[in-house]
């Protein structure tokens, strides 16, 4: 079982994940913009950050800016999850220390446990794809 | 052409005349000389009757010779009656004078001392008198009709000249006139010319084989910064640095190829390095001088400012990238949602449609976001249609109320609509403009924080209806004001993302009212909340 932080402001999409994420038997703390997600992240310290990149008060550059996972938070991993399908976003991501960068509309219920797990399990290095 | 005719035609008559005069007055030479050997004649003549000597004899003979040959002298081309009848008398009394002489040699010869001689004598001196009276006469004649003729002839000729001076004046004026007309043209064109260059929204500039400036237009001198003083004749290179946007070096070839003979594009990413030292991004191409023998004596240059274009390629793609975005989120919802069913996640039946109910309002939200960009694309092609009937707008504004109620509700805001207790009917399309105040009720709610309060207004007069939407959020600045009905005008804003939304809401909004021949208007400062209006016409 793994702590995860969600960070989604649509509040449709955070029904889903949570869940998915508790059927797979996780626990589950939700933010729903950046600037709550930094707070919730501090204070919850998770194992994973499922991580919107779209969101009101602080976009999730900005979070990733901010957190700074590497030298804060080694312990903790991020996936971006985004429907934005960009390069650049992708590369600044990763470059700021996000373990992988994934467009949501790609993943099935299932396939979005699956990659929780596998990136939890640290089987995942960082991709660019 | 013409003044080749005109001279070769004067230059023949002056010819004809210049010949006349010259007869005229060699003529007149040779009456004089006539007269003159004639007088001289008498006086040998004289001389020998008074004493008939030899030599007497030889001087007559030499004169009367002299005079046959003066007469011989006399040109006869073109002579006139006058002339012949004159110089007939004359060679006749020639003849007679010769006859009378050779009774006097006769006469003087038998004896010189004789009584007949002397009894003759003053009768020969009668007959050769008369004579040579006769001879004298007919060349003073023909002298004074010479004199005459010549002056005649001068007149013409002078005639001539007046009449070729004010010929050749005319033509030299008219030569003038043309030189000046073609010349006007020149200049005219050379004018229309630089007027059309200079009026060209595009940089141009043109170089002479030596690679210096020949033409700088106005847009050249606005887009580089120098004058065309500066320009003018010097190197292209130290006036047009165009460089590559990445590796900074400068860009020439395509200049160079035009002075070559080649048409050459400007490579994708130039940028023309100021005076200032400011940088525009440019583009266009190169083209050779060639005048009318194919040689090539320069290149032209055209170049043009691409910020704009940039910023709208850069406004379409962050566009598109948001669309694709936005019409990701519902679809990747819906997928969640069946996902969550066809993968096993629902523990109940409940739940079950809970996830389908999900799916569904998601899909809803996705249809409405592809119509939304197709009534741009219809706006765009200007093929948007209104279905209007007549609609009481009272109703129509209390269900887009009704529907956000929730979502005010959801931030605990308090959302008011105050209207008349009269139904307001007018002809409108009610899905687009329901559309219209839902789309201002929905912004309000989302730039309001929680527990503001917002307000729908709808009053009407007897031509108009007005419908306000006001909130205590947090307003917007002027420059905001300028980009919110704009297409793309939530994209430079989006990055910071405040809020989510397509940015098509509020000018689809504005199109909307427009169709309908209304006027959307707003009203706000930064901290003071917004009021939108939409004013439209009432019809029947």
């Amino acid at each position: 079982m793994a702590k995860i932080l969600i960070i989604e402001d649509d509040p449709r999409l955070e029904h889903t994940y949570d869940t998915i994420f508790e059927r797979h038997g996780h626990q589950v703390v939700r933010a729903h913009d950046g600037e709550e997600g930094l707070m919730v992240a501090e204070s919850e310290n998770p194992d994973i950050i499922l991580l919107d990149m779209l969101m009101p008060k602080m976009h999730g550059i900005q979070f990733l800016e901010k957190y700074d996972v590497r030298n804060n938070h080694p312990n903790t991993k991020i996936i971006v999850f985004s429907n934005m399908d960009s390069n650049d976003l992708q590369k600044q991501a990763l470059e700021l220390g996000a373990t992988k960068y994934e467009v949501k509309s790609r993943f099935s219920p299932n396939e979005l446990a699956a990659l929780v797990n596998q990136t939890l399990a640290g089987r995942d290095k960082p991709t660019l794809s | 052409m013409l003044v080749v005719v005109v001279s070769v035609v004067f230059s023949g008559i002056q010819q004809l005349l210049l010949g006349e005069y010259r007869r005229a007055q060699s003529n007149e030479t040779v009456a004089t000389h006539i007269l003159t050997e004639t007088f001289t004649r008498r006086s040998l003549a004289d001389d020998y009757l008074l004493n008939p000597t030899t030599r007497a004899n030889e001087q007559w003979h030499i004169e009367q010779n002299a005079v046959l040959n003066a007469a011989q002298g006399y040109n006869t081309k073109a002579i006139t009656p006058e002339e012949t009848g004159l110089l007939a008398q004359i060679r006749d009394s020639i003849t007679q004078s010769s006859k009378i002489f050779e009774q006097v040699e006769q006469a003087s010869e038998a004896d010189s001392t004789s009584k007949v001689w002397l009894e003759q004598r003053p009768i020969f001196a009668a007959q050769l008198n008369e004579i040579g009276q006769t001879t004298l006469s007919s060349a003073t004649k023909l002298k004074e009709a010479n004199t005459l003729h010549a002056g005649q002839v001068t007149r013409h000729i002078s005639i001539l000249g007046d009449v070729i001076g004010v010929a050749y004046l005319a033509m030299i004026l008219l030569i003038f006139i043309l030189i000046g007309r073609s010349a006007g043209r020149l200049q005219l064109r050379e004018a229309e010319e630089a007027a059309i260059l200079g009026s060209i929204g595009d940089g141009v500039f043109a170089i002479d084989t030596n690679k210096r400036i020949i033409l700088f237009n106005r847009m050249a001198e606005t887009l580089t910064g120098f004058s065309f003083d500066e320009a003018y004749g010097q190197p292209y290179r130290d006036i047009l640095a165009f460089i590559d946007e990445h590796s900074h070096r400068p860009i020439t070839g395509f200049i160079e190829h035009a002075l070559t003979g080649q048409r050459h594009q400007m490579p994708a990413n130039t940028l023309l390095s100021r005076k200032d030292g400011s940088v525009i991004p440019v583009a266009d191409s190169a083209a050779p001088i060639v005048n009318d023998k194919g040689i090539v004596t320069g290149a032209v240059v055209v170049f043009r400012d691409i910020t704009k274009e940039r910023e709208v390629e850069q406004a379409k793609a962050e566009f598109v990238s948001l669309v694709s975005h936005q019409l990701r989120t519902p679809a990747t919802a819906v997928k969640q949602f069946l996902g969550l069913i066809r993968e096993g996640y629902a523990q109940s039946k409940k739940e079950e449609k809970e996830f389908i109910d999900s799916a569904y309002t998601s899909n809803e939200e996705q249809l409405q976001i592809v119509d939304d960009i197709l009534s741009v694309a219809k706006i765009d092609a200007g093929k948007l249609a209104l279905n209007k009937e007549s609609t009481d707008l009272v109703a129509l504004a209390q269900r887009a109320v009704d529907q956000l109620l929730g979502s005010a509700g959801a931030k605990k805001q308090s959302l008011t609509y105050r209207h008349p207790k009269h139904t307001v009917v007018s002809s409108v399309d009610p899905l687009k403009l329901s559309m219209v105040v839902e789309n201002l009720i929905s912004n309000a709610i989302k730039y309001t924080p929680d527990g503001g309060k917002i307000t729908v207004y709808l009053e009407d007069d007897k031509h108009h209806v007005t419908i306000r939407v006001t909130d205590t959020g947090i307003g917007i600045d002027a420059e905001g004001i300028k980009q919110l009905f704009t297409k793309f005008g939530r994209i430079q804003t989006d990055y910071t993302a405040k809020v989510q939304g397509t940015g098509l809401g509020l000018y689809l909004a504005q199109q909307f009212v427009v169709l309908h021949g209304g006027k959307i208007t707003v009203d706000s400062k930064p901290g003071n909340g917004t009021q939108f209006i939409v004013k439209l016409p009432k019809e029947q």
